[in-house]
C-alpha cells in the first residue's frame, strides 16, 4: 500500500467580495498516493481551480480558509511558517495550467523562467546545478520542441500555442517532482496538438514515477489518462472511485448526468444535459448543493450536505440516495 | 524586429513630430494678431525704422518663405533670433537659464523614479495592511495637491517656521557660481570640487524639487503598486511559486519587471509636464530658469523668445518620450517583436 | 415519490423595475467604498458653491470691483473666515465665486474636447491601418509631444489674456488625449466578435461605431471625464497664475495664488487658502472620478 502524497482534509474556502463572502469550497476531500494517477472533473467553476491554489498556497488575499487541512507528505501546509513551506515547496510539484499564454512570463525568455525553475528545484536556497543549459536543452528535446538551442533564447510571444503548452511540460520534465498537477492541459489547444501534449504528460509521469491530478471538464480524457477520478460539484467531491468503475457504474446522479449528456457517434437521439445551473456560491443552498437540479432530491438534501461514504469496491459518493448501505431509492 | 532599427524608427518619427512642432509654434507665432517688429520696437518709432526690421525679420514675405528662412537660421546657427525682452540674442538667454531648470527637472526626477517605485512596491508587498494603507493615503494627497500648492506650503514651513531652507534662488547672495561647464551648478561645482558651493546649489534646489515631485511621485507609487498586485494574480507567478522559486526572487523579478511598464511610461509623462508646472514653483521659489524665462517671454509677447522656448523644450520631451521608449521596450520585448505594444 | 423543482429565473419583466434595480446597484457599489461618497460630496458642494455663488457668498460684491483699505490684509477672524487680501476683500467670497469661473472652464473644455477627441479616435480606431487613421494619429501625436499644461500656456501666451482664450488654449491643448485614449480602445474593440457580427450583418459603419463600440469606451471616458475637472481646474489655475485667463478684479483661484506669494510669509492665508481651495476641487473630482471607475468596471469574480 503506498504512502499518501497529498491529503486535503475538509478543506473549506471563502472569498471575500463585495456584498457577502463566497463560499466556493464546502468541505473538499481528495487526497493523492505516490505514483498514482488522479482525475479530477468537474464543470466550469466548480472549484477545482480554487482547490489547487490552495494547495499551492497561493489564493488571492481575499481567500480565507475557515475550516480544513491540508497535508503533504504528512505534513500540515496551513500550519506552516513561511521558512518551512519554502522548503517544502522547493521540493514540491511541477504544474500545468490551462492557458499556456499566462502561465509563461511575457517579458523574460523561455531560458531565463527555465534556468531558475532549475536552479532552485533542489531546495529554496538554489544550489548550484552542474550544467543547467545541459538539463534545459534535454528538457525541451524531450517536450519534442524543434530547435532548443534557439527555444532558450525565445519569449513566449514568439511560439504558438501548441509549443508554448510543451514549454510547459519540458519546465516539469527539467524538475523530476512528486506530483505534477495538470490543470486543463489541452483545452485551449487544437485537437491535432491535444494528443501529443497528452502523450507527453503520461510519458513524464511514467518515466518518473511521479503522481499525476489531472484536472479536466472532459471525461474521456479522464477516462483514458487516469486510474482513479473524482467528481467535483459546486465546492464539494460528489464522487470517487477508479475510473472504469466509474464510467461503468456511476452512482451520483450528477455523474449520470455527466455520462449522458456526452453526445454519441451512435445510436442516435440528442444527448440530455442536466437543467440548471450550479448554485450563487454567496448564497448555496443550505444541503446537498446539487439538490436543485437533482431529480431524485428529497427530504435530507435540504437539510445538510452529504459527506462521501463508502459505496464498495473503494467507491464513495456523497448522496442521500445510498445512505446506510442501502440501495438505490430511486425506485422507491 | 530588433532593437537597434527600433531605435532609429523612433528617431525618424520624432524628427518628424519635430517639425510638426516647429511647422505648429510657427504659424501660431506668425497667424496672431499684431506687428512683431512694431511691438518690438515700440509705438513711437519711426516707420523706416520698422519697415527695416519688417525686412530683417523677413515679415515681408510669404508665410512658406518665412518658414523656411526661419529654418535655415535655426538650423545653421542656431540664430533664433533676439528677445524683446532681455535685448540679447534668445540663444544666450536658452543658455543660461535652461541649464538651472534641467538642474530642477533632474533631482525632480530622480526623487519621482527612486520614491515612487519604492514605495509603490513597498505597497503591494505588505498590501492590505497598515503599510499599504497608509503610503495609499499619502500618495492620495500627492497626487491632489498639485506643485504649486506643495510649494506654499513647504515653504511656510521649512522656510518661515523651521529655518531649515532658503527661499530663495539658486545660491545665497552673493556666493559665486562655479566655472560653467555644463551651466548646471550642482553638476558643476562637483567637477570642480568645490564641495560647499555643491552643497549652497543642493539645497536651494531641495524644496522646488520636492515641491514638483510630490504629485507625480505618489501617481508613480499608486501604478506601481496597482500593476503589481494586477500581475500578482497571473497564472506565469503562480507557476514560478508552485515550482518553488524562493519568493524574493519571484517579487523582486518576475513581478517587478512586466510591473514596471506602465510606472515608467506614466513618470516619463510627469516628468515632461513638470516643466509646465515648475514655472510657478521658479516664480515662487525666485528660482531663475527656463520656466520663468518663458512665462515671462509669452506673457510679452515676444515672438522669438516664445518660439525658441518652446523647441528647446520639444526636443528635451522628444528626447525623453526615446528614452522612455527605449526602457518600455527592454522591459517588454513583446513590442519590438511585434510592432505594438500587448 | 418525485419532487419537482423549478429553477426560478432572476430576470425581472418589468424594465421600470429593470432601471431602478440596476440604479440601486450602481448607488451600493458607489457606495461601498467611503472615499467614493466623501468625494462625491465634495463634488456635491463644489457645484452648489459655484451655481449658488451670489447667494452664499458673505459678501458677494467683493467678487467684484471693490475696495476697503481699511480692511486690507486682515488674518482670519470670525468676519473674514479666510481673511481679506491686500485691497481688502473678503477670500472666501473670492473663492467662492472663483469656483463658477473654474467650474465653468472645465464644463466648457470638456464639452467641446472630448466629443471632438472621441469622434477622432473612434474613427481612427475603426479605420486603423489606413491613412486616415495615419494622418489623424500623426496630428495627435505632435500634440501629444507636449504635456499638456505647456501647451495651452503657449497658446494661451499668443491669444490676448481672456477667459475665452484659456478656455480655448486649454481646449485645444485637451482633446489629443480623448482621440489617444478611444483610439486605443476602439482598435482593440473593433476586433472583438460582436462588431464582426455586426459588419457581417450588414450594419452600418455609423451605428457600429456609436451603438457597438462607443459603449464599450464609455467607461473608461466617463472615468476620465470626472477626474478631468480637476485637472483641467489645475491648468486653468496655472494659465491665470500667470496672468492668462480671468483678469482682475475678477476672481481666479490661480490669480489670488500669485498675489498671494508677494505676501508671504507675512499674510500667509491669501496664498494658502486658494491653494488649498484647489486641492479641494482636485481631491473631490478625483475621488468621486475612482468611485465612477469602480462603479463601471465589472466586477472581479
Amino acid at each position: 500500500m503506498s504512502e499518501t502524497l497529498l491529503d486535503i482534509k475538509n478543506l473549506h474556502v471563502w472569498f471575500k467580495v463585495y456584498g457577502g463572502v463566497l463560499k466556493v469550497l464546502n468541505g473538499v476531500n481528495f487526497n493523492v498516493k505516490f505514483g498514482e494517477k488522479v482525475g479530477l472533473v468537474g464543470e466550469a467553476g466548480c472549484g477545482k481551480t480554487t482547490t489547487m491554489k490552495a494547495l499551492l498556497r497561493i489564493l488571492p488575499n481575499l481567500a480565507l480558509i475557515p475550516e480544513g487541512d491540508i497535508f503533504v507528505r504528512g505534513k500540515n501546509i496551513l500550519k506552516l511558517s513561511s521558512i518551512e513551506l519554502a522548503d517544502l515547496r522547493g521540493r514540491g510539484l511541477s504544474m500545468i495550467f490551462q492557458d499556456p499564454t499566462s502561465a509563461l512570463n511575457p517579458v523574460f525568455t523561455i531560458g531565463q523562467q527555465l534556468y531558475d525553475i532549475i536552479k532552485y528545484s533542489a531546495g529554496s536556497s538554489g544550489q548550484k546545478v552542474a550544467n543547467k543549459k545541459n538539463v534545459a536543452l534535454s528538457a525541451l528535446h524531450e517536450a519534442r520542441l524543434p530547435d532548443p538551442e534557439r527555444m532558450l533564447d525565445s519569449y513566449p510571444i514568439q511560439l504558438s500555442g501548441g509549443m508554448r503548452q510543451r514549454v510547459c511540460i519540458a519546465f516539469a520534465i527539467a524538475t523530476a517532482r512528486d506530483l505534477l498537477i495538470a490543470d486543463e492541459p489541452t483545452t485551449n489547444l487544437d485537437v491535432t496538438i491535444q494528443d501529443q501534449v497528452l502523450r507527453l504528460i503520461r510519458d513524464l509521469v511514467e518515466k518518473k514515477g511521479s503522481s499525476l491530478i489531472l484536472i479536466t471538464h472532459s471525461l474521456g480524457l479522464a477516462r483514458e489518462t487516469t486510474e482513479r477520478v473524482y467528481v467535483m460539484y459546486a465546492g464539494n467531491m460528489i464522487e470517487m472511485a477508479d475510473t472504469s468503475l466509474l464510467f461503468k457504474k456511476p452512482l451520483h446522479p450528477y455523474t449520470q448526468g455527466l455520462l449522458a449528456s456526452v453526445p454519441r457517434l451512435s445510436g442516435g437521439g440528442f444527448a440530455e444535459g442536466i437543467p440548471g445551473r450550479i448554485p450563487d456560491y454567496r448564497n448555496p443552498p443550505p444541503g446537498c448543493r446539487f439538490a436543485p437540479r437533482c431529480q431524485y432530491a428529497f427530504a435530507p438534501c435540504t437539510k445538510a450536505m452529504p459527506p462521501l461514504i463508502d459505496a464498495g469496491d473503494g467507491h464513495q459518493v456523497a448522496c442521500y440516495l445510498y445512505q446506510n448501505g442501502q440501495e438505490d431509492r430511486r425506485n422507491a | 524586429m530588433r532593437l537597434g532599427p527600433f531605435i532609429l524608427r523612433r528617431l525618424a518619427l520624432s524628427i518628424f513630430v519635430l517639425f510638426g512642432l516647429s511647422i505648429l509654434i510657427f504659424s501660431i507665432a506668425r497667424v496672431v494678431p499684431g506687428d512683431p517688429a512694431r511691438m518690438a520696437l515700440g509705438p513711437r518709432t519711426p516707420v523706416e525704422v520698422v519697415e527695416r526690421l519688417r525686412q530683417q525679420m523677413y515679415l515681408d514675405k510669404p508665410l512658406l518663405q518665412q518658414y523656411g528662412l526661419w529654418l535655415r537660421d535655426v538650423v545653421t546657427h542656431g540664430n533664433l533670433g533676439d528677445s524683446l525682452l532681455t535685448r540679447r540674442p534668445v540663444k544666450q538667454d536658452i543658455q543660461e537659464f535652461f541649464p538651472a531648470t534641467l538642474e530642477l527637472v533632474g533631482l525632480t526626477a530622480i526623487f519621482i523614479i527612486i520614491a515612487g517605485i519604492s514605495l509603490g512596491v513597498l505597497s503591494a508587498r505588505y498590501a492590505n495592511t497598515w503599510v499599504d494603507k497608509v503610503v495609499r493615503l499619502f500618495s492620495y494627497l500627492g497626487i491632489v495637491t498639485p506643485a504649486f500648492a506643495w510649494a506654499v506650503i513647504l515653504m511656510l514651513l521649512f522656510c518661515f517656521v523651521w529655518h531649515l531652507f532658503p527661499s530663495y534662488g539658486r545660491l545665497t547672495e552673493g556666493v559665486i557660481p562655479p566655472v560653467t561647464i555644463t551651466g548646471m551648478y550642482t553638476v558643476d561645482s562637483l567637477l570642480n570640487g568645490q564641495l560647499g558651493l555643491f552643497w549652497d546649489a543642493f539645497v536651494h534646489l531641495i524644496l522646488p524639487a520636492i515641491a514638483l515631485a510630490l504629485p507625480p511621485m505618489s501617481q508613480a507609487a499608486r501604478i506601481t503598486r496597482s500593476s503589481m498586485a494586477d500581475n500578482q494574480n497571473k497564472d506565469c507567478i503562480a507557476s514560478m511559486i508552485a515550482y518553488g522559486v524562493p519568493n524574493r526572487v519571484v517579487t523582486r523579478k518576475y513581478l517587478l519587471k512586466p510591473s514596471l511598464i506602465s510606472p515608467i511610461t506614466v513618470m516619463g509623462m510627469d516628468i515632461a509636464a513638470t516643466f509646465g508646472y515648475a514655472f510657478m514653483v521658479e516664480k515662487i521659489f525666485g528660482f531663475p530658469g527656463l520656466a520663468r524665462y518663458g512665462i515671462q517671454v509669452m506673457l510679452v509677447k515676444d515672438i522669438n523668445a516664445i518660439v525658441g522656448v518652446v523647441m528647446v523644450l520639444g526636443v528635451v520631451f522628444i528626447t525623453l518620450n526615446i528614452v522612455v521608449d527605449i526602457i518600455v521596450v527592454y522591459l517588454d520585448p513583446r513590442i519590438r517583436l511585434l510592432g505594438r505594444s500587448s | 415519490m418525485m419532487t419537482e423543482r423549478m429553477f426560478t429565473s432572476n430576470a425581472i419583466e418589468n424594465p421600470w423595475v429593470r432601471t431602478l434595480d440596476s440604479l440601486k446597484k450602481t448607488g451600493y457599489k458607489f457606495s461601498r467604498n467611503w472615499l467614493s461618497v466623501l468625494g462625491l460630496v465634495m463634488v456635491v458642494i463644489i457645484v452648489f458653491l459655484a451655481v449658488f455663488a451670489p447667494y452664499v457668498a458673505p459678501y458677494p460684491q467683493h467678487a467684484g470691483k471693490f475696495v476697503d483699505f481699511k480692511n486690507k490684509n486682515q488674518p482670519p477672524s470670525w468676519q473674514h473666515l479666510m481673511g481679506t487680501d491686500t485691497i481688502g476683500r473678503d477670500i472666501l467670497s473670492r473663492i467662492i465665486f472663483a469656483f463658477r469661473n473654474a467650474l465653468l472652464m472645465a464644463i466648457v473644455v470638456l464639452a467641446i474636447s472630448v466629443p471632438f477627441g472621441m469622434l477622432t479616435g473612434l474613427t481612427a480606431g475603426y479605420y486603423s491601418g489606413t491613412w486616415f487613421d495615419t494622418v489623424i494619429m500623426r496630428v495627435t501625436d505632435v500634440f501629444i509631444s507636449i504635456p499638456p499644461i505647456i501647451l495651452a500656456l503657449s497658446i494661451a501666451a499668443m491669444l490676448k489674456a481672456t477667459l475665452m482664450n484659456a478656455m480655448i488654449a486649454v481646449t485645444v491643448s485637451w482633446w489629443p488625449w480623448y482621440t489617444r485614449i478611444t483610439y486605443s480602445l476602439a482598435s482593440s474593440i473593433k476586433n472583438e466578435y460582436y462588431v464582426q457580427a455586426a459588419e457581417l450583418t450588414g450594419a452600418s459603419k455609423i451605428y457600429i461605431l456609436f451603438r457597438e463600440i462607443l459603449p464599450n469606451c464609455s467607461s473608461s471616458l466617463l472615468t476620465k471625464m470626472a477626474l478631468d475637472v480637476g485637472w483641467v481646474t489645475l491648468v486653468g489655475a496655472a494659465l491665470s497664475f500667470v496672468g492668462l485667463g480671468e483678469q482682475p478684479p475678477k476672481p481666479a483661484l490661480g490669480t489670488m495664488i500669485a498675489e498671494g506669494v508677494e505676501r508671504m510669509p507675512a499674510q500667509w492665508w491669501i496664498a494658502l487658502f486658494p491653494a488649498l481651495a484647489i486641492m479641494f476641487v482636485v481631491l473631490g473630482f478625483n475621488l468621486f472620478g475612482d468611485g465612477i471607475r469602480d462603479v463601471l468596471s465589472p466586477e472581479e469574480a
